[in-house]
């Protein structure tokens, strides 16, 4: 039933934005008449208010999901599980009720046209972006209510860890999926290139992924071998927790960014208070409850577990150091020691060398075996593969480049190193079992595995070998760039639905290959707000990224070009990843007879 | 209208998750763990 009222409530905001009713305050801060059907319909989430009311029907989905899926689950624990839901979601509809009603009116403006929805949200990746990224936020909750019920319960099985774990790889899906989008549309729509920028709301969402990260590995030695379980508890608060934190920092204005379209102070107390209670709260009840469910076994030095161990030391000093960076220019200020900005240099600089053994233990880790290894097995295993990850991409950068560059070198030998190793278990595990053998979710780690090693050649190459060049143009000159003979055919006026400016077209030629893009300057009606809509020739390989600048006088451009070696790897990487764990979310396991077995090895313990 | 009515929608989603979260909670109170959410 509740989950019936949170859709009739954003039916009816949608209803509000589809009839274009702007004595309703949100709809005539976020949509204009002019503005199109599509956009009116995403434009629901454009602002705070919207976006809110979004989280929360997210939420109210979730529970009633987890309701649906849960029918075996033990009954004390689903009842729980649905109680710290149900707080969570009277936390958030509070929120919106008192903080920020998207349904309150006004009457003194009388506007017909509405102050339109922000420029850079109106691009197709707003439909999908924050919605994914929303779904992978709120799921978390359900991880969380599933640690907090069980520390209330006062005992966790590995049939704990055999529930959670879809919850959380459902959660973790949407996250890599809407953190991948995000960057893929940062790219086409901000206008210089870039696809990752260490923005403070970015790091808001790549922390909870991060976590969860370390979370669906630690769930992985949880459900299997019965250890880290409050370790894993306490990722799984951590995980929400930050999302929470990650909300806080968007909506209560104290940091400003890209995303800054949502800043108020007020409702960043009303956040900060909550926050406090449910991280303080859920953290008071892991200090009461943890020592009840610890369980202590020997672990091996050599075995998988300790590798998955160390591989979530590994994720959470990264997550820390993000975390740091991230607030840090929020305590000078609070301290009164003047504004400063933490940004990409402090980023690459703690975030790389940390990624460096991450990667290196992950070529191990896909090959070790539970409960005790050897090194000697590991040699003969991985020996090959550690001399072909030198080699290879050695022999690739000077074949391809004719050149040498020891950074992007050393990038490729992590990439192809977690590539071998994950496609030599694969190979193993084939011989032994044969193709039918090989579970789902063991197909989906090493799918998404791979995905990690592409996004690492894409982020790698198209760092170290992309060029950029400004230049001033007019129609009819043309520039040898990356090996491309660039033309600036024509440029002419442009009307659009809400906007109007300039269209340009640019002819990219290469030995017989040829083809047009379209780079615009847009001023949007309302506001008179400019707008660089870049275009970009785009092929597996390769990229050249088109940006018209600024009109330098009647018939001359300024004009940004990129030329980004392999950054779809970067995006097709992240696909994998989203696709490796989508893969091991439906492995049967999970649903069918585990399920009905679990439910009996939980009751018989009661 | 259409407005008002989602704010009740929401304020009546409020009540259902109050509702969701006490009526349990007293059941667990009083150990009576065996009734059913509808």
């Amino acid at each position: 039933m509740q989950f019936f009222f949170v859709a009739l409530a954003y039916l009816a905001l949608t209803v509000c934005f589809l009839t274009d009713d702007f004595t309703v305050s949100y709809v005539l801060m976020n949509s204009s008449k002019s503005l199109p059907l599509f956009y009116k319909i995403c434009a629901v989430w454009g602002g705070h208010e919207g976006s809110m009311l979004l989280w929360v029907f997210i939420l109210t989905l979730w529970m009633f999901a987890v309701n649906l899926f849960s029918k075996n689950l033990f009954f004390p624990l689903k009842i729980r599980v649905l109680i710290v839901l149900g707080l969570l979601s009277i936390g958030f509809i509070l929120f919106i009720i008192i903080t920020s009603n998207p349904y309150s009116r006004q009457f003194e403006i009388l506007q017909t046209v509405g102050r339109d929805l922000n420029p850079l949200l109106q691009d197709p990746g707003f439909l999908f972006h924050p919605p994914m990224l929303y779904m992978g936020y709120v799921g978390f909750s359900v991880a969380f209510s599933f640690a907090i019920a069980a520390l209330w319960l006062g005992r966790v099985e590995s049939s704990w860890a055999k529930w959670t774990r879809p919850w959380t790889l459902a959660a973790w899906c949407f996250l890599t999926a809407g953190i991948t989008l995000g960057s893929w549309w940062a790219y086409r729509e901000l206008g210089w290139g870039g696809w990752w920028f260490w923005d403070p709301v970015e790091n808001a969402s790549f922390m909870p992924w991060i976590v969860g990260t370390a979370l669906i590995h630690s769930l992985a030695v949880a459900e299997k071998r019965e250890q880290f379980i409050a370790w894993t508890l306490l990722l799984a608060i951590t995980a929400f927790s930050l999302s929470l934190v990650g909300t806080f920092l968007v909506r209560s204005g104290v940091l400003t960014s890209v995303h800054a379209f949502a800043v108020d102070p007020e409702r960043g107390l009303y956040i900060l208070i909550f926050l406090l209670v449910v991280i303080g709260g859920s953290l008071g009840l892991f200090a009461l409850r943890a020592k009840s469910v610890v369980r202590v076994k020997n672990l091996n030095l050599i075995s998988r577990e300790a590798a998955l161990l160390l591989n979530n030391v590994f994720l959470m000093v990264i997550m820390l150091t993000i975390l740091m960076g991230t607030v840090y220019p929020l305590i000078i200020d609070g301290l009164g020691l003047g504004k400063l900005s933490v940004g990409a240099p402090y980023f690459n600089a703690v975030f790389i060398p940390l990624m460096i053994p991450l990667l290196i233990l992950m070529g191990f880790g896909v090959q070790l075996n539970w409960q005790r290894d050897g090194f000697k097995r590991l040699y003969s295993v991985l020996g090959l593969v550690g001399l072909l990850s030198l080699f290879i991409p050695a022999l690739l950068e000077i074949i391809i480049t004719k050149s040498f560059n020891l950074n992007v070198y050393l990038g490729l030998v992590l990439a192809f190193w977690v590539l071998l190793s994950t496609l030599k278990t694969l190979l193993i595990r084939l011989k032994i079992s044969g193709f039918m053998g090989i579970s789902l979710a063991y197909l989906g780690m090493v799918i998404a595995h791979l995905g990690l090693s592409l996004t690492v050649i894409g982020i790698t190459l198209s760092s170290g070998y992309g060029i950029e060049s400004d230049v001033k143009m007019s129609p009819g000159e043309h520039i040898f760039f990356a090996g491309f003979d660039i033309r600036f055919v024509s440029e002419s006026s442009l009307t659009g639905a809400n906007y109007h400016g300039n269209r340009a077209h640019f002819m990219i030629s290469s030995n017989g290959y040829e083809k047009s893009i379209f780079p615009e300057k847009r001023i949007y009606n309302v506001g008179n707000i400019p707008m660089t809509e870049s275009a970009i020739d785009v092929s597996l390989f390769r990229d050249i990224y088109v940006a018209l600048g600024e009109p330098i006088n009647d018939d001359s451009w300024s004009v940004r070009f990129y030329y980004k070696p392999f950054v779809r790897f970067i995006w097709g990487g992240g696909f994998f990843i989203f696709f490796g764990g989508f893969l091991a979310l439906v492995d049967s396991r999970y649903y069918l007879k585990g399920r009905k077995k679990n439910k009996l090895t939980f009751k018989a313990k009661i | 209208m259409i407005a008002e009515i989602g704010l009740f929608a929401l304020l009546l989603a409020l009540l259902f998750a109050f509702m969701l979260v006490i009526v349990p909670t007293l059941g667990i109170i009083f150990n009576k763990e065996d009734w059913r959410i509808g």
